[in-house]
């Protein structure tokens, strides 16, 4: 409730100064706040077909925690993407209709909008076009496009919400467009690693500054999670033994090189996205960090630059209280800033 | 100001208006034929019924019909010089991902026609040409390059592009559009009745082909014609066994097997049968 109340004064707000706006149409008072980004951050890149604006970002909101959108109305994109774990699931696998589970965990929507292909193996190409993924999956939403449509043009409320936001009715286009806008306002707020790297030394403990040195020495994972989302725009193979026929990045390109590599995720909130790996398959950060201090388990496709580490359980234990403080102090979503 | 202007404007729309009048009745006599495509279903050589629940032989093993769509584009007459004629429609600039996955706009202009038999429909105009002497059509099977890599969800509506709300045409992921897509009903345990769903959904690159048809014809004096080619559905699936339970899901990647024995067979189960006056018209 507390959080619909914050929505309300944050939309008041938002309309006040629409209201107030007097540079015309093309500036729209409320699209910079809805994807500004902390220090250190790149500006979040949006497709000029599909700018941000409060009245999307409202819509796709309201459509994105909507299980209007699943063929029995039990299941919405929120089902899966918990917002309360950074839009993760803590389950291995997703649950979608009538029960059933695919092969894969989700991932985080944090910081969506950085990325440059979605899915584990990179398969979708756009943040609009992902979503016909979960939208017509037998194993997710199952929908009928056409019944969905119907649904909420025959809604007063969605008609509305579409034509203040698009001045048109529910499209394919228009419902992809505002579901997209939303998850490009899924953003991080800054965490205390941020402020260690803009300046503030005693932002991150000793423990945790001896977690950040390993992290980018001795144990080399910043080979592959790098830059500010401690991420990688690649598709690697991290070592993992291969499971569930899943050829990750090969099932797409049918390129033998690419088999069982998985996109590189970012490391942000990562205390809080687990289980760990496509599948879901490392339950804790202890796992994570065995796996890679054994070398991996030799896997076929196997990056070489995962080798044995032999790090110490408290060399261990200090990265795992380094990668707890790439927490965002908040997560900001669509109109509540 | 705005209303002067306004104002201003009209009689010019109106001259424009009368001067495009003039041009198409000069243009349209004799000068330029209106081509219609006419793509006729057939199963063995005979109609292909666009009532679903029709049963077919193929090879032995009795089956049905519930998709038989198919994409066509960069449709072409080649003209007795050796030149070419494309069409092209209202153009459309949409998002779409470069070879190396950067985000770009592409706008495609080329008349493409998304095949749907399964609906009934046979028949797709294409445009104008000049009048004169033919020798062959041309077009492939499929979407071709960076048209084969724009963001479906952002195509308008009305175009044969857009993501279809009917059955799939293209995969949510980078695989793009489905070239070819028939599926029905398979007779799994040989009462005659089908009763198994099979699935054979073409697409990529490997699948990308050029159809070739050679046939003189003339567009002297035709206002409208009909380029009437036959799509046999039986020659399409013959190298198929659908009595064999894994050849009965086949979308490319995931049976390359089956994909193969279907893609070497769209050239040929595409026959160029005339090109007549027109019949009726298309949409
Ligand atoms: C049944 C669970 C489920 C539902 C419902 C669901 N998702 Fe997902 N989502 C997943 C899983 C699992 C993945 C990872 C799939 C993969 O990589 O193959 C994923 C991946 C994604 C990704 C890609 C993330 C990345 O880093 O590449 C986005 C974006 C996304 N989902 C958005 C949505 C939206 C929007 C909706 C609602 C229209 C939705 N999801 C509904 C389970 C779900
Ligand atoms: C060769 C590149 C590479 C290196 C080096 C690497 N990683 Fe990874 N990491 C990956 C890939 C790829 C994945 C996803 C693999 C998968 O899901 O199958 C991943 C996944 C993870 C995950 C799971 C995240 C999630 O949301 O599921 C964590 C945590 C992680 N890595 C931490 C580390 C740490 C700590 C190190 C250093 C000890 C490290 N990585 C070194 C490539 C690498």
């Amino acid at each position: 409730m507390r959080h619909h109340l914050y929505k309300s004064i944050a939309l008041i707000l938002v309309i006040l100064f629409a209201g107030c706006e007097i540079l015309g149409p093309d500036s729209d008072p409320g699209e910079e706040n809805l994807i500004s980004v902390p220090e250190g951050f790149a500006p979040i890149p949006i497709p000029t077909h599909n700018p941000v604006t409060p009245a999307k970002v409202e819509l796709g909101e309201r459509l994105f925690f909507d299980p209007v959108l699943s063929r029995d109305g039990t299941v919405s994109c929120a089902s899966c993407h918990f917002p309360e774990v950074a839009f993760a699931d803590p389950r291995t696998l997703s649950v979608g209709v009538d029960g059933k589970t695919g092969l894969r965990n989700s991932p985080t929507l944090v910081n969506i909008a950085y990325q440059k292909l979605f899915f584990w193996d990179g398969g979708a190409l756009t943040l609009e076009n992902q979503i016909f993924g979960p939208l017509q999956d037998p194993n997710e939403m199952d929908a009928d496009l056409n019944e969905i449509l119907q649904r909420l043009n025959d809604d007063a409320s969605y008609v509305e919400g579409f034509s203040a936001a698009f001045d048109d009715v529910p499209t394919l286009q228009t419902l992809t467009q505002a579901i997209a806008a939303f998850e490009r306002t899924i953003r991080s707020g800054g965490s205390r690693y941020d402020e260690y790297i803009n300046g503030d030394a005693s932002a991150l403990s000793a423990q945790e500054i001896r977690g950040l040195d390993l992290f980018n020495g001795k144990a080399g994972c910043n080979t592959c999670h790098s830059g500010f989302l401690l991420a990688s725009d690649t598709f690697e193979n991290n070592g993992l033994e291969f499971a569930n026929s899943d050829s990750g990045r090969a099932r797409i390109t049918q390129d033998p090189n690419d088999f069982a590599k998985f996109k590189v995720p970012s490391l942000r909130n990562v205390v809080m996205t687990g289980p760990f790996m496509h599948d879901g398959r490392l339950a804790s950060l202890e796992a994570v960090l065995d796996h890679y201090n054994a070398g991996g388990t030799g896997s076929r496709g196997q990056n070489p630059v995962i080798v044995p580490l032999g790090l110490t359980d408290d060399e261990k234990n200090d990265i795992i209280a380094f990668l707890g403080a790439l927490s965002d102090e908040s997560i900001m979503i669509g109109l509540e800033q | 100001m705005k209303a002067f202007s306004t104002l201003l404007l009209l009689p010019l729309f109106v001259v424009a208006l009368l001067l495009t009048g003039c041009d198409s009745t000069v243009t349209g006599e004799g000068e330029t034929t209106t081509v219609t495509l006419f793509l006729q279903p057939v199963f063995d050589g005979a109609p292909l019924s666009s009532d679903l629940s029709t049963v077919y032989d193929l090879n032995g093993t009795a089956i049905s019909f519930t998709s038989a769509r198919m994409y066509i584009s960069e449709i072409e007459l080649v003209k007795a010089d050796g030149s070419t004629v494309p069409f092209e429609t209202e153009p459309i600039t949409v998002p779409a991902k470069d070879a190396n996955d950067n985000d770009i706009t592409h706008t495609v202009t080329d008349k493409i026609v998304l095949v749907k038999h399964d609906l009934g429909t046979h028949k797709y105009v294409l445009g104008d040409v000049e009048s004169g002497e033919y020798t062959g059509v041309r077009y492939k099977v499929g979407i071709a390059g960076t048209t084969n890599r724009v963001d479906a969800s952002q195509v308008p509506a009305n175009h044969p592009l857009a993501k279809q709300t009917d059955r799939n045409n293209h995969w949510s992921w980078s695989a793009g559009y489905q070239f070819v897509r028939v599926d029905g009903l398979v007779d799994s345990d040989s009462d005659g009745t089908p009763d198994e769903v099979w699935e054979t959904h073409l697409g990529t690159a490997n699948f990308l082909t050029d159809v070739e048809s050679s046939l003189d014809f003339d567009l002297t004096d035709e206002e409208a014609v009909d380029v009437h080619i036959m799509l046999d559905y039986k020659s399409l699936m013959q190298d198929v066994d659908l009595s064999d339970p894994d050849q009965r899901l086949c979308h490319t990647a995931d049976n390359l097997p089956v994909a193969n024995k279907v893609g070497s067979r769209i050239s040929s189960s595409l026959m160029l049968h005339g090109v007549h006056e027109s019949t009726g018209s298309g949409h």
